[in-house]
């Protein structure tokens, strides 16, 4: 019998797609609880590790990565004096949240739930990962004031970053191979059938996002954000007081 | 016949376990197999699992979750088959080996197989 704290531990820290062969593939090989206990360590980081590569979209995670930097540099743009951006490394001090909320996206993916996914989903996520920045900016607040970024900034850019990501998460879900397989599935029978007169506005855009997901529809996307950023940036410049 | 993309030592080891598992791959017999095929390299179980999600991507294996079992403490197992591409990059990379051992054998001679088994033995003691 496995120790069942180290199971339970176990159990929470692997993904949850990988939960259930490798714990029962664990119980099966290991003999003694120590055995157990040595081997299931031992498998948790190269497990999540290729789960995080497997749900990685790299071209989505840039377009995600750059809509993130641009609602904290239209943040810093409308709220801050220029000053901030040129003299105070402000370019580099908005580089920090990002990074943390990119990196908690790719962790969050491989968390992914395949069979649980619901439509709020990609807010839920987009919102964990920025509330993750804010965290990190919490931890070097005292520490680290010449990294920080203004509290109006994280809150101007956390909005527009969950606005953005949830939209881009939602016409291009993280890819991950049991999403895969049953996305085509789907389509396969969408072929057959077509569009049912009951299916919802919503539905239609996803269904036509997933079957021309390629280059030129992360490009249309990405030209879409940034049409989207620079309208922002024109609205705030001309609304900004003394502007 | 068009030629697939290389794979690597440890990727010819899992495909090659697959294939002589047959209905009865998953983690934990593919491992054994493995360690046995890579004696005296020990391999670890996350190996096999990285290596397995990556011959998936590449479409070279196919899995599925088979039926909980008992012994596994009511969990179910993650079956895998050889798909044909998978089965045709082991054919290219076998076919190589032969090869590679034909050009080493005309320079070392018949039993040079032996003889370095022999090596290895010895300085494992």
């Amino acid at each position: 019998m496995p120790p069942a704290l180290v199971e339970k531990l176990l159990w929470f820290l692997l993904p949850p797609a990988c939960r259930e062969h490798v714990l029962g593939d664990l119980q099966e090989k290991s003999k003694f609880p120590k055995e157990y206990t040595r081997e299931g360590f031992a498998v948790l980081a190269p497990v999540i590790a290729s789960r995080i590569r497997r749900t990685t979209d790299y071209q989505l995670l840039l377009i995600e990565a750059f809509a993130i930097y641009l609602s904290f540099l239209a943040g810093a743009w409308y709220f801050e004096e220029k000053s901030f951006l040129y003299q105070h490394s402000g370019f580099a001090r908005l580089a920090l949240p990002t990074f943390i909320a990119v990196i908690a996206m790719l962790v969050g993916n491989a968390y992914f739930e395949p069979v649980t996914k619901s439509r709020i989903s990609p807010i839920l996520q987009s919102t964990v990962s920025l509330t993750l920045a804010f965290l990190g900016q919490a931890l070097i607040f005292d520490s680290r004031p010449g990294l920080n970024v203004p509290l109006g900034v994280m809150l101007f850019g956390s909005g527009t970053s969950v606005l953005f990501l949830s939209i881009l998460r939602t016409l291009f879900p993280p890819i991950s191979p049991e999403v895969t397989a049953r996305r085509l599935s789907q389509l396969q029978g969408t072929r057959q059938a077509g569009f049912s007169s009951g299916a919802s506005l919503f539905e239609y855009i996803r269904r036509i996002a997933f079957r021309y997901r390629s280059n030129s529809a992360i490009a249309f996307a990405c030209a879409a954000l940034l049409l989207a950023a620079v309208v922002l940036l024109g609205v705030l410049a001309r609304t900004r007081p003394g502007g | 016949m068009p030629l697939i993309g290389s794979i690597g030592q440890f990727e010819q080891l899992v495909l090659a376990a697959i294939l002589s598992l047959r209905d009865h791959a998953y983690g934990v017999t593919i491992h054994g197999k493995v360690s046995e095929l890579a004696q005296p390299r020990e391999v670890s179980l996350g190996a096999i699992y990285v290596t397995l999600d990556r011959l998936e991507d590449k479409g070279f294996v196919s899995s599925w979750l088979s039926s909980p079992t008992a012994e596994r403490g009511g969990r179910a197992k993650r079956c895998y088959r050889l798909e044909a591409v998978g089965e045709q990059a082991l054919q290219e990379s076998a076919a190589t080996a032969v090869r590679i051992s034909e050009a080493i054998g005309q320079a070392l001679g018949k039993n040079w197989a032996q003889k370095w088994r022999k090596q290895w033995n010895n300085e494992l003691g």
